[in-house]
């Protein structure tokens, strides 16, 4: 055989060429198993496994780049559509949320907790998730700008010339005149920053500002404890807790851990090859409103906050009494309360009694110092201090900055000339508004305004605007509020060239520029964390870096004495109780205290309690709403209290001003007291917090009601005696639109579950008998089922036993191929309904907002919503009187629903077009692409799981989805900013196209491929249990969700499943949905007053 | 017939009701039929041509403005993913039955009152089926995607879910929609060859006689005609049965409790037959006022089409309760909460709505003076009419709006958009009938011309003088002559014809 002529021919020339081209002894490279040889095998192992590990030496100690560059160009080891994680924290009020942010080629898209962070066990709240979008937020500042008021855009030199000129005059007078105004912050390095700024000019001052903070319970730890030391809550460590108004498990944020730690003790079932749960822990909860707290507790009272310190006080009585201390005693003042608190507090204080030293008595931050400083004692007395009891005293610095008012104070007396505002909390916004702190600014002759929003109010009252940088694309550092070390790294190279506040910090401290390739933040950064660390270790920083946090680096115990003397001369007497209405300012659950007005995410997340989205609205009991409505002449029944879509409003007369709010009736809230969310109704929000009102009413380009007017210096936490009454006529609620009602968009409607055993509970007690009888069951009738007084409630008690359709054959091999089969449990009794599941969801699977029109039609497009369900208190047939009943002592039932994969799905059967079938591995599959909308599905889901894109909600700008092609601002789709967000592994649905969870079906795909590279040739492609954690169970603080394979009866979502509390939704239907839930337990106190109704709502449901 | 008198039964025996009153010729029908098309038009019909091209125009914005847009612009939400569109696309269709089921039911039951308003009620029908086709195609997402309902081979290897009644739905109205076009045009023949026959301008000669497909009336072509449509008639017949127990599909397989209910067939079938004559009744009334067919269509045409509303109102009535029945015994709470909502809950005033007008207002039909007054019984027709449209608002919104969780409720509000599209719907309905009253034989006349006494071969007509075309009075023995006349002419011809043909054969 030849291939060529000259091959044949076998000239000189050919043969010298063949040689060139093929070597004589080349296809001996590729001889395998040859040990002395090099094969071409081996060749490339060798190299792969030298990459390899050069890879992993790159990937462990990253080159200390000062600048990050955008990514243009490819890198190598950058796989689109693979994504990277990096560890990072977010600075909180009192701590931070360490998070792991997925880098998709250099965009963070999703945030989700470090599990590895000792102080917060991978805790993320709904804010933490969705700050996210914060940092995509098309309207952040982008710019500086300059002039009050109307500020024009300018190029960053002039403001820095501005400065450097500033300086000078700063150096000769040290600093006198100059004044700092900044959020609270656990950072170390701006701590010591500002340190080197007040060496350099001894005359600053530094001023702290935060609308929402814990200042009461930190001021009261100072006086009783000693100035550097905090108060470090650990709930897990508590068996009885009583909660006065605080809501730890929300926003009332007394450490970062607080709500895992609050589940840890509320687990129930001994899943096997686990560690057997503890005792179950008991909750008591006094507050004037529903609290994503109190829905937890087993014994919820509804006490206003005026009266909640004499609620303390009563408390305190108790257990000096009890306990015998004298010092307790001599702490606690005359106080009158009712008798229902009495028996109330006296059934809780004799249980926080018997169990001495793992009980715990908190204040929320709604609270004064006075109360921190009793509960503080109270705990004392019982014993709840130490450090492995629930209080542990730790010794940590607190950063000495001056309060606002000393802030307004100086200002009025001329001794500020220049101010710089780095406060988040946007303080001519925010402020008490005695100080009339926005008027205060236009003494001051120049304010410079650092913040990433340049619309807000002290943006547009400073001179001289910096746009700042958002955490994920700056360098910083922040203290867990357990101490625990961390350092902020950033993502991305600032998007709108953002400064963070100490790269400010430090350039105002040097002219110098930075050296190529450095950054004097993160230098800054290294310098602190050499001091923290003790060493300076680059592969400590490293280790730290890839972490997310310093190991170790906790503040330690200190092991303080209470001092009773200075706790005394906290506590006076002054306190007297008013009759009339309070007025409390609450923290709001969407925007915080308003820094979040512009994120369409958390504006359109429901609030847990009142299911309201865009908006805030002041919350009145149904009894006092009614007593209102009698002031006016009215006789309201309860159908009364709501309109459709609509909310009554009332007025609140304060110094001579009227502030009107949209009413809403409050399920278990105290009488006479009336809460509004803070944050809202800012001049300039946004143009997502902008949207229109509703199609046709539009109000505005502004959002929700102001309450900081009503919030003065001496009320920062609630008012009393204020006047309130209903609005009948019409008023001018905002310019030029008057009306006596107001659109409100709730998701949802209905809050009774009409005797539906939808959401199931049960006692302790009932659980443990139960738990023995399945047992017992089990081993009497091994592989038979069982059904437990959890599964067969309501319509499931009716359901006929299963018939065999395949008959004679046998079903376990037709089913039993070997995939995988995808399933998850839902724990009720651990989910609180933060909605924190709802947002992680949102921002993995790129889940469109759609603005409050569209919430109050029904178009709300998140694929897991929380149903949440009020249950009255009933008699033995479960029946209350639904005209009379002031749903004052009601439950709260929070249920997350999303798509439960049902096996035999209903909608699969009526997809005219197969757009929606099932997978092998059990998932219900959407095929986007094949959609034509005929919107069946949906209305043949039981669960309403199935949301439908009625517009092009990720193409169209909110507020012009009605105009179709014809929108005009930015025909192609929504800001850019905004669509650097998105997951790449999903697809963006287009208008008229059906979606819904699909179990994540990108990560548990991204999974599967890995294992089977892995598995390379061998069978072993089941994807390991625990490997795939889907977004909103990475996303639940509380563990209330399992995922995984439960075909395979070793993984965890089969034990758990195995639990007398797993019941089906909807079982009755026969759908063999492949979500379950797991039945929320209560731990009464059978000696409380209202023992009988805890935990029996699904009871009494036949 | 004076003999008759003689023999006289003990009692007498009634005459039947004329179908044709006032004894008018054949070529009286033909000239009042097709005078309608070939004459000027009233005024009236100008009234109401004009608004009803308008609101097609508006029609035709509203759905344009849907498609590129979304379907957001109507008020559907989450729970309640259909509302005023498969509402609307479910009332047309059952409309639509009323035509099919007196031309193919009654005509294989040899109704012979049929004859005179079978053809406009299968105009309307086609009309109806029109406008309710435009529902299910635009109510999707994604208008331009719809082919994908069709059984089209393409690359993907998708093939459409033959378990989904939606799809079944597809097949069973264009199937309806094919056969009664059909069905319609066949009849249509002799007719259109009568006006071919009479017409004398161009286009018109031509366009009839383009559709009149060379009929010549001649004996073979009867046949094959009459077989013809007697095969079509067998086979519409299931189809009157069949579309809508398909359309009750879409909701009877469904797993909403209010939807998913046996009954629903029957029920729906029954309901369209109601819906369908009080529609039939609705146009042909003020239509017979207008051309003056009161001859033609005579009081015992309404009185018959108003008895079938009695009988299926009450069907449909007994529907309503059996379902409430059922949902109690069944104890089914999510079934039991359906029904309660339906009657007690927020949309009640459609439910009551519903159930007033279409079981008590036709309950009026039991006396003979309400189906005669043709005001009651316009009255009736629209209460009907109404009310057949509540009832599918209620079945459909309020079964979806309120399921099983109370946590995914809520409300539907319908938009603008969605009532003006449904009011275009209207428009396009009647601008097609008043089409078709302009350019068709509204009433069969080939076959009004059978069910006339003189058709019947054994007629003896009575001694008394009769009119011809011109109203002139004929005497019985004058006409009998000219037809000996006629006929002789007649064989006289066939004979002559005969042999010539015969001649020619030879010579060739």
């Amino acid at each position: 055989m030849f291939r060529s002529l000259s091959e044949l021919e076998q000239s000189p020339a050919f043969v010298n060429r063949l040689e060139r081209e093929f070597p004589q002894g080349a296809a001996e490279l590729s001889r395998e198993g040859d040990e002395d040889s090099l094969s071409r095998r081996s060749f490339m192992r060798f190299m792969g496994a030298s990459t390899a590990l050069a890879g992993i030496g790159l990937a462990s100690c990253r080159r200390p780049v000062g600048k990050i560059l955008p990514y243009a160009d490819s890198v190598e080891w950058m796989v689109p559509g693979k994504a990277v994680y990096y560890a990072t924290a977010m600075p909180r009020l009192g701590g931070a949320t360490p998070i792991i942010a997925k880098v998709h080629e250099g965009r963070p898209i999703h945030l989700q907790g470090n599990a590895l962070h000792p102080g917060s066990l991978g805790s993320t709240d709904q804010f933490a998730i969705a700050s996210i979008l914060d940092f995509y937020d098309p309207e952040r500042s982008r710019s500086y700008r300059k002039g009050r008021g109307d500020s024009k855009t300018i190029e960053a030199d002039e403001f820095w010339s501005f400065v450097s000129e500033k300086k000078k005059e700063w150096t000769s007078s040290k600093g006198n005149g100059l004044a700092f105004l900044h959020g609270a912050s656990t950072s170390p390095t701006r701590a010591r920053v500002a340190d080197l700024i007040y060496q350099q000019l001894p005359e600053v001052s530094f001023y702290e500002y935060e609308a929402v903070d814990n200042k009461s319970l930190k001021n009261a730890t100072i006086s009783l404890f000693g100035k550097e030391n905090h108060v470090r809550y650990q709930i897990d460590k508590a068996h009885r807790i009583l909660s006065i108004g605080s809501d730890f498990m929300g926003v009332d944020r007394v450490s970062d851990s607080a709500a895992s730690d609050f589940s840890m003790g509320r687990k129930v079932d001994h899943i096997e090859g686990e560690e057997k749960p503890g005792p179950m822990n008991r909750l008591y909860v006094a507050e004037h409103q529903y609290t994503v707290t109190g829905g937890m507790a087993d014994h919820r009272l509804p006490v206003r906050v005026s009266e909640q310190s004499a609620l303390v006080n009563e408390v305190a009585k108790q257990v000096a009494e009890l306990t015998g201390d004298a010092r307790l005693k001599s702490l606690t003042g005359e106080r009158q309360v009712s008798d229902a608190i009495k028996t109330w507090t006296e059934g809780a204080v004799k249980d926080l009694y018997e169990n001495k030293g793992k009980s715990l008595v908190l204040a929320g931050n709604r609270q004064d110092e006075e109360v921190h400083a009793l509960c503080l004692a109270i705990n004392n007395a019982l014993g709840n201090i130490g450090s492995d009891k629930a209080i542990d005293i730790v010794t940590g610095s607190h950063p000495e900055s001056g309060a606002i008012s000393d802030l307004a104070q100086a200002i009025g007396d001329g001794k500020i000339s220049t101010l710089v505002i780095s406060a988040e909390s946007d303080p001519a916004y925010s402020a008490p508004s005695d100080l009339k702190f926005d008027e205060l600014l236009s003494k001051v002759e120049t304010v410079i305004h650092l913040g990433v929003r340049n619309l807000c109010a002290s943006a547009r009252a400073s001179d001289w605007h910096v746009p700042g940088a958002h955490f994920l694309e700056s360098w910083g550092d922040v203290r867990a509020s357990d101490g625990t070390y961390s350092v902020i790294q950033p993502m991305i190279a600032p998007l709108f060239d953002g400064v963070s506040e100490i790269a400010f910090l430090l350039k105002l401290l040097s002219d110098k520029e930075p050296a190529v390739g450095t950054d004097p933040a993160q230098e800054a950064v290294k310098e602190t964390f050499k001091v923290i660390a003790g060493v300076d270790s680059e592969s400590l920083w490293n280790t730290t870096l890839r972490n997310g946090f310093l190991r170790d680096s906790k503040y330690p115990s200190a092991n303080a004495e209470l001092n009773y003397d200075s706790a005394k001369g906290m506590i006076g007497d002054n306190v007297t109780d008013s009759d009339g209405y309070e007025i409390v300012f609450t923290t709001d659950n969407k925007v915080w205290d308003g820094r979040h007005i512009n994120n369409g995410w958390l504006q359109e997340v429901p609030d847990p309690i009142t299911s309201l989205t865009w908006d805030n609205a002041a919350l009145v009991g149904i009894s006092t709403l009614k007593k209102l409505a009698k002031d006016k002449g009215l006789n309201w029944k309860n159908k009364d209290l709501v309109i459709e879509d609509k909310a009554h409003l009332i007025k609140v007369v304060s110094e001579g001003e009227d502030h009107y709010f949209p009413v809403l009736p409050a399920y278990g809230h105290a009488k006479n007291s009336i809460s509004v969310s803070i944050g809202y109704g800012q001049e300039s929000a946004g143009s997502i917090a902008g949207t229109p009102q509703s199609s046709g009413e539009d109000t505005g380009n502004t959002t929700g009601f102001n309450v900081y007017p009503l919030r003065g210096t001496g009320s920062l936490l609630f008012a009393t005696g204020v006047k309130v009454e209903l609005v009948t006529d019409e008023v001018e609620l905002r310019e030029g639109y008057n009306t006596n009602t107001y659109p409100i968009a709730l998701t949802q409607e209905h809050f009774l579950m009409e005797g539906r055993a939808l959401y199931r509970d049960g006692t302790k007690k009932e659980f443990d008998e139960e738990s023995v009888k399945s047992k017992k069951a089990q081993a009497e009738h091994p592989g038979e089922e069982h059904a437990s007084s959890f599964q067969s409630r309501g319509m499931d008690s009716h359901i006929p036993p299963e018939q065999a359709i395949y008959r004679g054959q046998n079903v376990k091999d037709l089913i039993d191929d070997g995939v995988q089969q995808w399933g998850m449990s839902i724990d009720l009794n651990l989910c609180n309904g933060c909605n924190a599941c709802t947002i992680a969801c949102q921002s993995e699977n790129n889940i469109p907002i759609v603005g409050k029109d569209q919430v109050i039609i029904g178009r709300e497009m998140h694929w897991v919503r929380m149903d949440r369900y009020f249950a009255p208190n009933t008699d033995s047939q479960g029946k209350f009187d639904e005209e009379e009943e002031d749903f004052e002592n009601v439950q709260l039932l929070p249920q997350p629903v999303a798509c439960t994969q049902c096996e035999a799905a209903p909608c699969e059967t009526v997809c005219p077009v197969n757009a929606t079938v099932h997978t092998e591995e059990g998932l219900n599959a959407m095929a986007y692409n094949r959609c034509i909308g005929t919107r069946y599905c949906a209305n043949n889901c039981p669960y309403k799981a199935r949301r439908f894109n009625f517009f092009d909600y990720n193409k169209r700008p909110l507020d012009q989805l009605y105009k179709g092609p014809l929108s005009d601002e930015d025909k192609t789709g929504v800001a850019p900013s905004l669509k650097l967000q998105k997951n790449p592994n999903v697809t963006v649905r287009m208008r008229g196209v059906m979606e819904k969870c699909t179990y994540c079906v990108q990560r548990i795909q991204e999974a599967k491929i890995d294992q089977k590279r892995k598995a390379r040739d061998s069978d072993d492609v089941k994807v390991p249990d625990g490997k795939i954690k889907v977004a909103c169970q990475v996303a639940c603080t509380a563990d209330a969700i399992v995922f995984g394979d439960i075909s395979d009866p070793e993984s965890r979502v089969s034990k758990v499943k195995q639990s007398p509390r797993n019941y089906e939704m909807l079982k009755y239907l026969g759908l063999r949905a492949r979500t379950t839930y797991l039945a929320r337990i209560k731990n009464p106190n059978m000696k409380m007053p209202d023992a009988d109704q805890v935990g029996t709502v699904s009871k009494k449901i036949h | 017939m004076a003999d008759a008198q003689t023999s006289e039964p003990i009692r007498p025996v009634l005459a039947r009701e004329p179908l044709v009153t006032n004894g008018r010729s054949m070529s009286w029908v033909t000239n009042k039929i097709c005078g309608i098309v070939e004459n000027r038009q009233p005024a009236l019909w100008w009234y109401l041509f004009i608004p009803s091209v308008i609101l097609m125009g508006v029609l035709g914005y509203c759905l344009a403005y849907l498609v590129v847009t979304g379907v957001g612009v109507w008020g559907n939400n989450h729970p309640v993913g259909w509302g005023w569109a498969i509402t609307n696309f479910v009332f047309w269709i059952g409309i639509g039955h009323a035509g099919t089921l007196i031309s193919a039911i009654l005509f294989l039951t040899r109704q012979k009152w049929r004859t005179s308003v079978n053809r406009a009620a299968e105009a309307m029908t086609l009309f109806a089926v029109i406008c309710a086709g435009i529902f299910p195609a635009i109510h999707v997402g994604r208008f331009w995607m719809v082919w994908f309902l069709a059984p089209v081979p393409n690359a993907n290897g998708i093939w459409q879910n033959f378990k989904s009644p939606l799809l079944w739905d597809v097949f069973a109205v264009s199937t309806y929609f094919t056969v009664s076009v059909i069905f319609w045009y066949v009849g249509l023949i002799p007719d259109l060859a009568t006006l071919r026959d009479r017409a004398k301008k161009g286009i018109r000669k031509l366009a009839y006689g383009f559709f009149a497909l060379g009929w010549r009336g001649a004996n073979r072509h009867w046949r094959h005609y009459e077989m013809a449509y007697l095969l079509l008639a067998a086979l519409s017949t299931p189809l009157v049965l069949s579309v809508h127990s398909v359309v009750s599909f879409d909701f009877a397989t469904s797993i909403v409790p209010g939807w998913h209910t046996t009954i629903f067939p029957p029920y729906f079938v029954a309901g369209a037959i109601f819906g369908g004559f009080a529609m039939v009744l609705t146009l042909m009334i003020p239509a017979r006022k207008i051309y003056g067919l009161q001859d033609l269509i005579t009081h015992k045409h309404i009185d018959n089409m108003a008895k079938i509303i009695l009988l299926t109102g009450t069907i449909v009535g007994y529907a309503y309760i059996m379902e409430l029945f059922i949902s109690w015994y069944g104890g089914n709470k999510y079934e039991q909460a359906a029904f309660e909502n339906r009657q007690f809950g927020y949309y009640k005033w459609a439910y009551w709505a519903m159930f007033f007008c279409n079981v008590i207002s036709p309950q009026v039909f039991w006396f003979k003076y309400c189906r005669h007054n043709l005001w009651v019984v316009m009255a009736v027709c629209m209460c009907v009419n109404a009310g057949m449209w509540f009832e599918r608002f209620v079945i459909i919104v309020t079964s979806i709006a309120q399921d099983f969780l109370p946590g995914a409720w809520d409300f539907y509000h319908p938009t603008r958009i969605e009532i003006w599209t449904f009011v275009g719907t209207f428009g396009l309905f009647l601008g097609l009938f008043l089409l078709f009253l302009r350019f068709f034989p509204v009433i069969a006349m080939s076959e009004i011309k059978g069910v006339l006494p003189e058709s019947d071969p054994h007629y003896l007509p009575p001694e008394t003088f009769t009119h011809d075309a011109e109203g002139e009075k004929l005497s019985h023995k004058a006409l009998k002559k000219t037809a000996k006349k006629t006929a002789k002419k007649a064989t006289k011809k066939a004979t002559k014809k005969a042999t010539k043909k015969a001649t020619k054969k030879k010579k060739n």
